[in-house]
């Protein structure tokens, strides 16, 4: 308990961090006031709406103010949409999982049962290919496997839409066909690294003295993998899942970009370029408390997969 | 094994069949791509980008229009009725008299008058209103109505072409009782409402806008039979293409290098319109001493192969190469773009006592469409031993940080003024101008004869007179030259074969929406 709630203080001391950081950047990178006025403003018009938008007050009431509105959630109003900030995320962030959570799932399913065969097959055929594949979907740059794959399947083949969303009345399985192509093209990086994760993991586990004795006490050679050995792999693995949810969830802007995919890191990058600074005060903190809600969900699995993690 | 392609077909033919009935484009559906992102509909006075500025020309319209894609070719620009069917300037008065369209409705029913103009042109101009950047350098002193379908437009100096400033988006006319139930003037809930030949339906952030027709548009054409428009936003140039020879979508803007792709497609063709966006390099003098000579910048036009520029840039149409800064018809006819002359570039480098050259850091690209012509540009100045350390693409935020400080470097900038007037398009090197980063006013000896002529020109209506004034402004910008002048970027597009009508609008900021039609 004093384990997680540790966690959850150090994550509160992220966010914080992160929420400074944002008012900070805002400053440095330009003057959001001339942003919506246009460079070609007089200084008159640029001056009433500095003080409209509150350009005007000292640097510390801002952040102080700044600060007090953002742990309320309340990050006012996007100067670009004109609308309250929250509900503009969280519709994107809610666009972005739809890839985000099928792509995870999927990496998962190929990574776990790939990684431990090609860890049990060291040295096989079988392991250099799955070596092989990985090494090619990390190194290969997604832009470009979206490009292709628009080009393959959408051009050549015409099987599937190249980009967009499905209407959002549309049937399931039209709305599934538009997500298809975007979503394994995501799933390629962390589906990579996971199974190379999970290959090295399982090496290492499987010459354990704990294995040896589960081998010693007659279990079968399916039931040491996946009940002994896997079970431990995890811990590792479980980490490097959270932290490539994170990043796909919120990093996703090129994929999004190709794909044409109204998500939350295309929202990011043009409200970036726009200093659009309540969009993206928002963003980075939602970034920030991504990362740390799902390092505290790996957390809390580590405790189930190996309770001593509790004790220490 | 070669695999046909038949094959794979035939064998996933259920799956090709559901994405026929997905991806297929409705009958009388137009789909049209917009790469930047669509934020503000609402408003056309706070449209900040091309995408927005064409979502908001379909719903919205201007008094005064300034293109007809019907018309012969040479003659689809300059002004033309719109909502108002004629005006003239008043006698003795800083002001224009314009008699309004009658039968108009907006798209929520009320009828067109008067009180519609006084509102969305005076609009603009309240102390309260949040933007600068848009008609501001339009004198607009206050709209008295005269009847329900006339008002004067008073100013407060001569505005010679005030009805060419007019057809621009801050001048759009807007349902004065739908905008004023709303009180806050930049309020987040602004719905569109304009007389355009389309109304909103759907706006979905970054995804697409859904416009419908309106029946009761005033101009629609004889073979009009569009009855929805659809905005997609795709940002990534390739997969627009890719989505416009699968058939989902009609009308795209090509990059350049994507052109023969796109004429090799089945079922798609290009247009290449001609355009009104000035490819231009500004000398920052401030920044580098040596280019407050004006032989210096001279040379720097000379050192330009512009006949090979254009051919690798611009479709080998030579007629593109640009004199200075004034676009045709208003274009000086007695000049002629700067030949390429390394020997007389040389020379003049000498005269100015810089025979050996010198070196520009950076090359600052505001616009990406600019990166080409200021790579080749920074080779050719090698040759006469200007160096150029880097040239290197600006994000915008940076851009424009920088442009109002007018601490631009040596600036590669894409440029248009849509109202094609020779004092709209001479504004890029007015002094007034606060992003003008030539600081071209502070060095060059002629500015001030120059500017004293662009007064006269902006408050002289008599037309010989004008003519008279703007040719001797181009002769001194050709002798004295700001900037480096390039070519006008022509308008590839890649249009779907079953649309008919679609000409593009030389600004690319707009398009003649009523003239496009489906092939039945």
């Amino acid at each position: 308990m004093f384990y997680l709630a540790n966690r959850m203080v150090q994550g509160l001391i992220v966010i914080l961090a992160a929420l400074t950081l944002a008012f900070l950047m805002m400053f440095v990178i330009g003057d959001p006031a001339m942003m919506y006025v246009g460079p070609d403003a007089s200084s008159e018009v640029l001056e009433r709406y500095r003080r409209s938008m509150g350009f005007d007050r000292p640097m510390i009431v801002q952040y102080f103010e700044f600060m007090r509105s953002a742990v309320q959630l309340d990050f006012g109003v996007s100067y670009r949409q004109r609308t309250d900030v929250v509900p503009i995320i969280l519709e994107r962030l809610g666009r972005s999982a739809e890839l985000a959570l099928p792509a995870m799932l999927l990496a998962a399913l190929v990574s776990i049962p790939v990684g431990v065969i090609s860890a049990v097959h060291r040295n096989t055929m079988i392991d250099y290919v799955a070596r092989f594949v990985a090494l090619i979907g990390q190194a290969a740059p997604n832009f470009w496997v979206g490009i292709m794959a628009i080009l393959l399947f959408s051009s050549a083949l015409g099987i599937l839409p190249s980009s967009g969303r499905a209407d959002p009345g549309s049937p399931i399985w039209t709305q599934a066909r538009y997500i298809l192509m975007p979503m394994v093209v995501l799933s390629l990086m962390p589906m990579a690294y996971l199974t190379r994760m999970m290959r090295s993991t399982v090496l290492e586990v499987i010459n354990e003295d704990y294995v040896r004795t589960a081998r010693a006490k007659g279990l079968s050679e399916t039931k040491v993998i996946y009940v002994h050995a896997l079970r431990n792999a995890l811990i590792p693995y479980v980490t490097l899942y959270a932290l490539q949810f994170g990043w796909i969830l919120a990093g996703s802007m090129v994929i999004e970009t190709v794909f044409a995919w109204p998500g939350f890191g295309r929202l990011l990058m043009d409200s970036i370029r726009m200093l659009d600074i309540p969009v993206v005060a928002a963003g980075l903190t939602t970034v920030a408390a991504l990362y740390i809600t799902l390092n505290l969900l790996a957390d809390m699995l580590y405790t189930l997969l190996d309770p001593r993690v509790v004790n220490r | 094994m070669k695999i046909p392609s038949k094959m794979i077909r035939r064998a996933l033919l259920p799956s090709l069949a559901l994405t026929a009935m997905a991806g297929a484009v409705q009958a009388h559906t137009v789909t049209y791509v917009l790469y930047e992102t669509i934020d503000v509909i609402g408003d056309p006075v706070m449209n900040v980008n091309y995408s927005e500025q064409m979502v908001s020309n379909a719903m919205f319209e201007p008094l005064v229009w300034d293109f007809d894609a019907r018309a012969e070719e040479g003659e689809k620009s300059g002004l033309r009725p719109a909502l108002a069917t004629e005006w003239e300037p008043v006698e003795g008065e800083n002001a224009w008299r314009f008699k309004l369209r009658e039968g108009v409705t907006f798209h929520n029913g009320e009828p067109f008058t008067a009180e519609a103009v006084k509102y969305s042109i005076e609009r603009p101009f309240r102390d309260d209103f949040p933007s600068g950047d848009k008609f501001l350098d339009v004198p607009i002193d206050h709209v008295e109505i005269v009847n329900d379908h006339e008002v004067i437009i008073h100013t407060t100096e001569p505005a010679p072409i005030l009805p060419s400033q007019l057809s621009r988006n801050g001048a759009f006319i807007m349902e004065p009782g739908h905008y004023q139930a709303i009180a806050e003037i930049d309020d987040k809930r602004f719905q569109p409402m304009g007389t355009g030949p389309y109304k909103l339906n759907e706006y979905r952030a970054d995804d697409r806008v859904i416009l419908d027709r309106h029946d009761d548009y005033w101009g629609w054409y004889d073979n009009s039979n569009i009855e929805q428009l659809v905005f997609r936003n795709i940002p990534e140039e390739s997969t627009a293409l890719s989505e416009l020879i699968d058939g989902n979508v009609d009308i795209i803007r090509l990059r350049p290098d994507l052109v023969d792709s796109a004429e090799n497609a089945d079922g798609v063709t290009t247009v290449i319109g001609p355009s009104l966006v000035r490819g231009m390099l500004g000398l920052n003098m401030d920044m580098y001493e040596e280019l407050r000579d004006p032989r210096v910048r001279r040379a720097l036009n000379y050192a330009i192969d512009r006949d090979e520029m254009v051919d690798a840039l611009a479709f080998g149409n030579q007629d593109l190469q640009m004199v200075n800064v004034v676009n045709p018809p208003n274009d000086n006819p007695d000049l002629d773009p700067y030949p390429f002359d390394l020997e007389r570039a040389m020379e003049l480098m000498a005269e100015a006592g810089y025979p050996d050259g010198f070196r520009i850091d950076t090359i600052d690209v505001m616009t990406p469409e600019s990166f080409d012509y200021a790579e080749i540009a920074a080779a050719y100045w090698g040759a006469i031993g200007v160096d150029v350390g880097e040239v290197r693409q600006l994000d915008w935020s940076v851009v424009r940080e920088r442009w109002a400080a007018r601490t631009l470097s040596v600036h590669a900038f894409a440029w248009s003024a849509a109202e094609n007037t020779p004092e709209t398009d001479m504004w890029a090197v007015h002094d007034g101008r606060q992003t003008n980063s030539t600081h071209w006013a502070t060095y060059s000896d002629r500015y001030e004869e120059w500017e004293e002529m662009y007064r006269e020109l902006a408050s002289t209506i008599d037309e010989d007179r004008r003519q008279e004034l703007n040719y001797a402004m181009q002769e001194i910008l050709h002798e004295d030259p700001p900037w480096l002048y390039t070519y006008l970027m022509p308008i590839p597009m890649g249009v779907n074969e079953r649309i008919g009508g679609y000409y593009p609008h030389p600004s690319m900021l707009v398009e003649d929406w009523a003239s496009i039609y489906v092939k039945e």
